[in-house]
């Protein structure tokens, strides 16, 4: 074999083994340090963290300092019926006030999901084992679908409702 | 077949090549969708590297039939392949929590179940030793799957480019190319024995 062919494999391989290095898995935020979603695209692989809130074009209102603040955490998983998998959220119903400002915090429990809700123009990414914070003020009154959107996700019965009161 | 290829070191080598090939290959396909979290990047950039692998192996056979130049090619089959059972491996392995806790994926997971063990037959009898102990016939015969491998793995890929997530995937475009590339190869390389094998028996 000759000296050039040896050279370059030796190249390519400290390549190859540069490439492996450098596929390291990030680490995760601590826990206290959550994401703060900012993707309302319908990209349901798409991660981007900017830690910006999210604020949808047509929720844009001048922050109330009386406004009120309801959290709600909640878990996405998958849990197993028969052995089929069901992916899940952990918390099915949202009851808020109209001008309310809504804080969830979700985490990914189990399995790959991401968080929708058309009406508010919320999308969000849910990488494993992170906490994703979605912010929104509760402007329209109504019942809101909010749901995974991740094939077959909804269907199989990831979803749950937001009330909005008067 | 059997290549006679008796140093160890010579083999070393040609793995060595190939390998950094493969792992350089997933090392692009990593860097084209930064946008991607790490689990589905990653996953994504095997399973494009692995259909490539298999792309490389399977058209390297047509190519040296079509082609005299490219027969110089033919023999690192045997290390394309291995390295395409091997990726195949990776992307099984990283993939199969997610495999198994998402429905509907049932049919699709199956095939490249079933590809992936076949491949995996056949990377195991990659080797000259293999071809003396089950026969050329036999060993050919065994090999010839490899285009079932290949039909499976495109099934496979094609329900999750196209189907389950239909979103903006550059790697569709090659895959379809590839995926089409393959058969015209195979089908173009038979007319040419047809009428080689003619033009014999006629003189």
């Amino acid at each position: 074999m000759g000296k050039k062919i040896i050279i370059a494999v030796i190249a390519i391989g400290v390549l190859g083994i540069l490439s492996v290095a450098l596929l390291k898995k990030p680490q995760a935020p601590a826990s206290n340090t959550p994401i703060v979603a900012n993707d309302i695209e319908n990209n349901a692989m798409e991660v981007k963290n900017n830690n910006m809130p999210i604020v949808p074009d047509d929720n844009e209102q001048p922050i109330d300092e009386k406004q009120v603040v309801k959290e709600f955490s909640f878990d996405s998983f998958v849990e197993f019926v028969d052995g089929q998998p069901k992916p899940q959220f952990s918390l099915k119903e949202i009851t808020v006030n109209k001008g309310d400002k809504v804080k969830l915090k979700i985490t990914n429990t189990k399995g790959m999901h991401d968080f929708k809700l058309d009406e508010f123009g919320i999308y969000a990414s849910t990488p494993l084992n992170q906490e994703v914070v979605v912010e929104f003020t509760a402007n329209k009154v109504g019942e809101f679908v909010y749901y995974c959107n991740q094939p077959g996700h909804r269907q199989a019965g990831q979803w749950g409702t937001l009330k909005v009161l008067e | 077949m059997l290549l006679g290829i008796k140093s160890k070191k010579t083999l070393f080598y040609r793995h060595l090549l190939v390998g950094s090939l493969a792992i350089a290959l997933v090392y692009l396909f990593w860097l084209s969708r930064p946008g991607l979290s790490y689990d589905v990047r990653l996953w994504r950039a095997l399973g494009d590297a692995t259909f490539s692998f298999l792309f490389i192996t399977l058209t390297l056979g047509p190519l040296a039939k079509l082609w005299a130049r490219a027969s110089r090619l033919a023999p690192w089959r045997r290390e394309t392949g291995i390295w395409f059972a091997l990726l195949a491996l990776s992307h099984f392995i990283r993939v199969i929590g997610y495999a198994l806790s998402e429905p509907d994926i049932a049919l699709p997971r199956l095939l490249g179940l079933i590809a992936l063990s076949w491949a995996l037959v056949l990377a195991l009898t990659s080797s000259d030793r293999a071809v003396n102990f089950l026969g050329i016939s036999s060993w050919k015969w065994l090999h010839h799957g490899a285009y079932i491998i290949f039909y499976l793995a495109a099934l496979h890929a094609s329900y999750f480019l196209f189907m389950r997530y239909p979103d903006d995937n550059w790697f569709r475009y090659p895959f379809l190319v590839m995926a089409l590339t393959v058969p015209i190869l195979q089908a173009s390389a038979f007319v040419k024995t047809v009428i080689r094998q003619r033009r014999q028996d006629w003189y």
